[in-house]
């Protein structure tokens, strides 16, 4: 009985839940986010791209350079199941330009690095060229009127297309008359001016080579306090593989001669007017 | 001096003091008895056989491979009287000045053994010995205990059929054929073990010291105990009575682990057992730059209380009663963001077994179980409270009754079950949909009837057949009650009943066995199927249906029990020769099996929903292959084993990363009670299909991997003293495989020091 008791005493000397022998250390991989780099076919800058990571809904625009950074905003433990499974596309968007996409798999909430587009390192494995679809240039005459002017304003639009064909939406009241186009204030981009001819509306347009529409506008349309006016054409180009998520992030109207259109990324040549300044 | 360094040099001396127990060497002068307790009939080892001197408390016992090492005093007299015992077998007396002369000791066995090699059914206690034959691998305490296996999930990690996932907080889950967590019943000491909200176990709440074995029984061919186990049951016996009357095992090891466990039998008359276990681990993993640590703290506590009423001299024929009780604390913690993980697991069954001329082998059990496990995360994201207290009541009774070649065996299973689940999700960017709080209560009922025809045809070429014929059949109900569902901005209350879900099935299973000798080439064929069926778990039944997309009309969203039906065919040839030949033994096992899911659940989340979804599969298969070849050499001292295994799944999202080749080989050996062992594996590429926005899948191909084990143990026998020293390596390559699993892949040490009186 001794012996026991000594033994139990020696063994809960002995015992122990901690050792400083292995002191080791883990490095679990945080794989939360994806870099990348997107280019713009004819551009030299190549900001503002829309880049979208669907299924997380979440998005960045480019830098100057084209690169971004696109991260799980949640702790994997904190997403639905602990973690979520799937395929996402990432969706590089400009409105004039081919919609582009690379493919990320997300596994426990994480991305898997070394996978589909992505490679070891968390980057997009080559750079995204998004080809240019059509050149949207704008041109207004007389560009600088006085405040007392009183005649009409010309504003023509020229649409290249740069691949074989592109589908698109614009305001039109007859065959190549434009019927509707914005003016907003260079100082304040709030100042905003829907300017549009009567029975004019949306049409689809094939664009197959250059081709030109004018509008004529009354002196009358166009905002009577000086300064320095952006006009802007409203061109949507079609883009039928676009997912229903992407589209409904700039709003129901995007699509339509509306203020949300405003809000789509595109690449255009706008034509400004002067007016009242000396 | 800063105040932690007492306490490290408080550790110091421990371990100094642990690493003397192991530099002791052998005492006094005395005399080895070693020796080979085989099956007089077969020529087979006996693993577990008591060796002891009469009225003295000097004994050992077998290993798996039948040896055994007695120490003997120099003073004993010769004419003392050798006793080889084993519970299956006739006991063996010999004076031991004779003994000394011999190494083979031949026991005879009690009834002759019909069933071999591939089929081995657990003979003795066991919880599988009454059920349908199928593959069985058994892994015995012999080559596990004292060794670097923080628990259950680690031991199981290097077989071939199994797969182990580990997450970060070191909870595991384990899935076996290429089938999912949810396809295998975990039980321990007869009872299930699978939480009721999704049917997993968590496998790290196992302490491995307080097991005798693990059985892992692969195919879905069990009756008795449930048509769930789609791909197997894992069976855990515990050590309810031991030669010993106390045994300490203290384990250090990477990621500053320790690990202590304390071991008492008592048996204050001829006729009472008291067993007693406690362990305490913990380990504690530093993040990398030392951001933060994660750390693992556990509590184990069991104890055994065996009456036989009236003993029984062949294990059979006695009247027992057992109370059992059993309880694990187990908590994670991670603080690189506040992650707090705690599990409470207690366990009270009784158990009460009877022979009477009347009905033969009655026994009945009824147990209590309560599994709670409680998640709190707190980020800058968000913070999330999740609980689930898990509540099962169960009855067991069950009879086996035999005449002549027939066995029948017939049983009543009941199981009263609570969940009570929250889950409340703050500041998280999200959709609020789906359940937050509800009570659900589960009643289920089975009954189950098999006969089986039992014959033993003599020596030849055909001396043993076998054929089994199992019915059984389930009802099941479920209810929600007090239901708490998030719905937009608000949460809505609806109290009482909600909804209730009732199913029943039945199901039927054969078996045949033949088996026989032509030389010394030893044979067993068998072929085993049947159908199996899986009600709707509560995950399934608070899940959402999938949107239907008609681009795949065939998979719809059916709330409606899944449907399995399996087909097996096994053989294996062994051959025996002679104990001085170099090679004594060599077996081959090969099996083959195909399992049909109808029905089958693919369940799958969509970020910002916290909510699962469900859809069915109408057709999914799991087609596999596997082969094992032993070699036992050298006098029995050496065993060499290739294990490889083949599975090719058709559903990659409904079994999703299961790798398709796993190679094994291990080397053991064993000689003067020190113990090798080393374990090679190679898994091949898992591969996973993930589903895209719109309902298409993309495969994600995880990396394959490979690494090997390598364990040394001694016992030195010290009077009525043993101790134990064992020093185990894990995953001796430092591969830079990165996947979740962190413990499981990691490179990590292990020194096992023990103790035994």
């Amino acid at each position: 009985m001794k012996l026991i008791f000594s033994l139990a005493a020696l063994l809960l000397a002995v015992s122990c839940t901690e050792n400083f022998l292995f002191d080791d250390e883990i490095e679990p991989r945080t794989m939360l986010s994806v870099e990348g780099n997107v280019r713009l076919q004819w551009e030299n800058s190549y900001e503002g791209v829309y880049v979208y990571l669907e299924g997380f809904d979440i998005h960045t625009l480019t830098a100057a350079d084209g690169s971004f950074k696109l991260e799980i905003p949640q702790n994997p433990r904190l997403q639905p199941g602990n973690g979520v499974n799937g395929a996402f596309y990432i969706w590089y968007y400009v409105d004039n330009f081919q919609l582009g996409r690379s493919l990320t798999l997300v596994r426990e909430g994480q991305f898997s690095y070394g996978h589909a587009d992505v490679n070891d390192k968390g980057r997009i494995k080559s750079t995204v060229v998004l080809t240019k679809l059509i050149d949207i240039a704008t041109a207004v005459s007389p560009s600088v009127i006085g405040e007392e002017y009183g005649g009409p304003v010309q504003i023509d639009m020229t649409l290249t297309n740069r691949v074989d064909s592109v589908y698109i939406n614009i305001y039109e009241r007859k065959y190549r008359e434009l019927g509707g186009v914005y003016v907003i204030s260079q100082a304040d981009s709030n100042d905003l001016h829907f300017v549009r001819l009567e029975n004019a509306r949306n049409r689809a347009v094939l664009v197959d080579s250059i081709q030109h529409w004018q509008m004529i506008v009354e002196r009358d349309s166009l905002p009577l306090f000086p300064g320095k006016y952006d006009i802007v054409p409203f061109v949507k180009v079609n883009h039928p593989d676009m997912p229903a998520v992407l589209r409904d992030r700039f709003g129901a109207n995007a699509a339509t001669f509306s203020r949300e259109f405003l809000g789509l990324p595109r690449r255009v040549l706008p034509a400004a007017i002067t007016i009242g300044l000396r | 001096m800063s105040p932690e360094k007492p306490l490290r040099y408080r550790y110091f001396y421990r371990c100094f003091w642990a690493l003397l127990c192991l530099l002791v060497p052998a005492g006094a002068q005395s005399l080895i008895l070693e020796g080979l307790v085989i099956n007089d009939q077969t020529g087979q080892p006996v693993a577990g056989a008591s060796v002891y001197l009469e009225n003295t408390t000097l004994g050992s016992s077998t290993d798996s491979s039948g040896h055994f090492m007695l120490r003997i005093g120099a003073a004993t007299a010769d004419s003392a009287v050798l006793i080889i015992q084993h519970i299956a077998y006739d006991t063996l007396k010999l004076i031991l000045n004779e003994a000394l002369t011999r190494y083979r000791f031949r026991l005879t066995p009690l009834v002759r053994p019909l069933e071999k090699i591939v089929v081995e059914v657990p003979r003795d206690r066991t919880l599988l010995a009454n059920d349908l034959p199928a593959a069985v691998t058994i892994v015995e305490a012999s080559e596990f205990e004292g060794r670097g296996y923080i628990d259950l999930g680690d031991l199981l990690r290097t077989e071939k059929s199994i797969q182990i996932e580990e997450d970060l907080s070191g909870r595991k889950s384990l899935s076996l054929r290429a089938g999912n967590p949810e396809d295998v019943v975990v039980f321990y000491n007869g009872l299930k073990m699978n939480s009721l909200y999704d049917n997993v176990f968590d496998l790290s709440l196992l302490n491995v010291e307080d097991m005798r074995q693990v059985e892992i029984i692969k195919g879905s061919n069990t009756a008795l105990y449930g048509a769930e186990a789609f791909s197997g049951v894992i069976n855990i016996v515990p050590r309810v009575r031991q030669d010993y009357t106390a045994r300490f095992i203290q384990k250090i090891g990477s990621y500053r682990s320790g690990d202590w466990n304390l071991q008492l039998n008592y048996s204050p008359l001829q006729n009472l057992s008291l067993n007693f276990t406690v362990k305490d681990a913990a380990y504690k993993r530093i993040l990398g730059n030392r951001t933060g640590f994660l750390e693992n703290r556990s509590r184990y506590l069991s104890g055994n209380i065996l009456y036989e009423i009236h003993p029984s001299e062949n294990g059979n024929r006695g009247e027992s009663i057992n109370l059992m009780y059993m309880r694990v604390d187990s908590d994670h913690e991670n603080n690189s963001f506040v992650e707090s993980i705690g599990d409470e697991n207690e366990i009270v069954a009784l158990n009460y077994k009877r022979w009477s001329p009347l009905w033969q082998n009655m026994e009945i059990s009824a147990a209590r179980q309560t599994l709670n496990n409680n998640q709190a995360l707190i980020d800058l994201s968000g913070t999330l409270d999740r609980r689930f207290a898990n509540r099962r009541l169960s009855l067991n009774v069950q009879n086996r009754y035999r005449f002549s070649v027939v066995e029948l065996i017939s049983a009543y299973q009941f199981e009263d079950n609570r969940l009570n689940f929250s889950e409340l999700r703050r500041g998280l960017d999200e959709n609020p949909q789906g359940l937050e709080a509800a009570d659900i209560y589960q009643q289920r009922h089975g009954a189950v009837v098999l006969a089986r025809v039992n014959t033993a045809l003599g020596e030849g070429p055909v001396s043993r057949a076998r054929v089994d014929f199992s019915y059984r059949y389930d009802w099941i109900r479920n209810s929600e009650r007090d239901v708490l569902e998030r719905q937009g901005a608000r949460s809505i209350f609806y109290e009482g009943e909600q909804q209730v879900n009732r199913w029943q099935a039945g199901t039927v299973k054969f078996s045949t066995n033949i088996g026989g000798r032509a030389k010394n080439l030893e044979y067993d064929f068998f072929m085993n199927g049947g159908s199996n069926i899986k009600f709707p778990t509560i995950f399934n039944q608070i899940s959402q249906p999938s949107p239907y997309n008609p681009g795949v009309p065939e998979i719809v969203a059916r709330l409606l029990p899944e449907k399995n039906r399996s087909l097996e065919v096994g053989l294996s040839l062994a051959q025996l020769f002679d104990a001085a030949a170099v090679v004594n033994e060599w077996k081959l096992e090969f099996s083959q099996f195909t399992n049909t899911y109808e029905n089958k659940f693919r369940n799958y989340y969509i970020p910002g929903v916290p909510l699962a979804f469900y859809e069915n599969v109408p057709n999914a298969d799991i087609r596999g292959l596997e082969a094992l070849w032993k070699l036992v050499f050298i006098r029995r001292i050496m065993t060499m084993e290739w294990g490889a295994r083949y599975y090719d799944v058709s559903d990659r999202a409904a079994f999703p990363f299961k790798n398709a080749v796993s190679v094994t080989a291990a080397l053991n050996a064993h000689y003067a009670g020190y113990r090798l062992q080393f374990k090679g594996f190679f898994e091949s590429k898992r591969l996973g299909w993930l589903r895209d926005v719109r309902g298409d899948f993309v495969e994600l191909r995880l990396p394959s991997y490979y690494n090997f084990d390598a364990h040394l143990s001694k016992w030195y026998t010290l009077g009525p003293i043993r101790l134990f020293a064992s020093f185990s390596a894990r995953n001796i390559l430092n591969t830079r495989t990165v996947l979740e699993g962190i413990a499981i892949r990691d490179r990590r040490l292990y020194l096992g020091l023990g103790v035994e009186y």
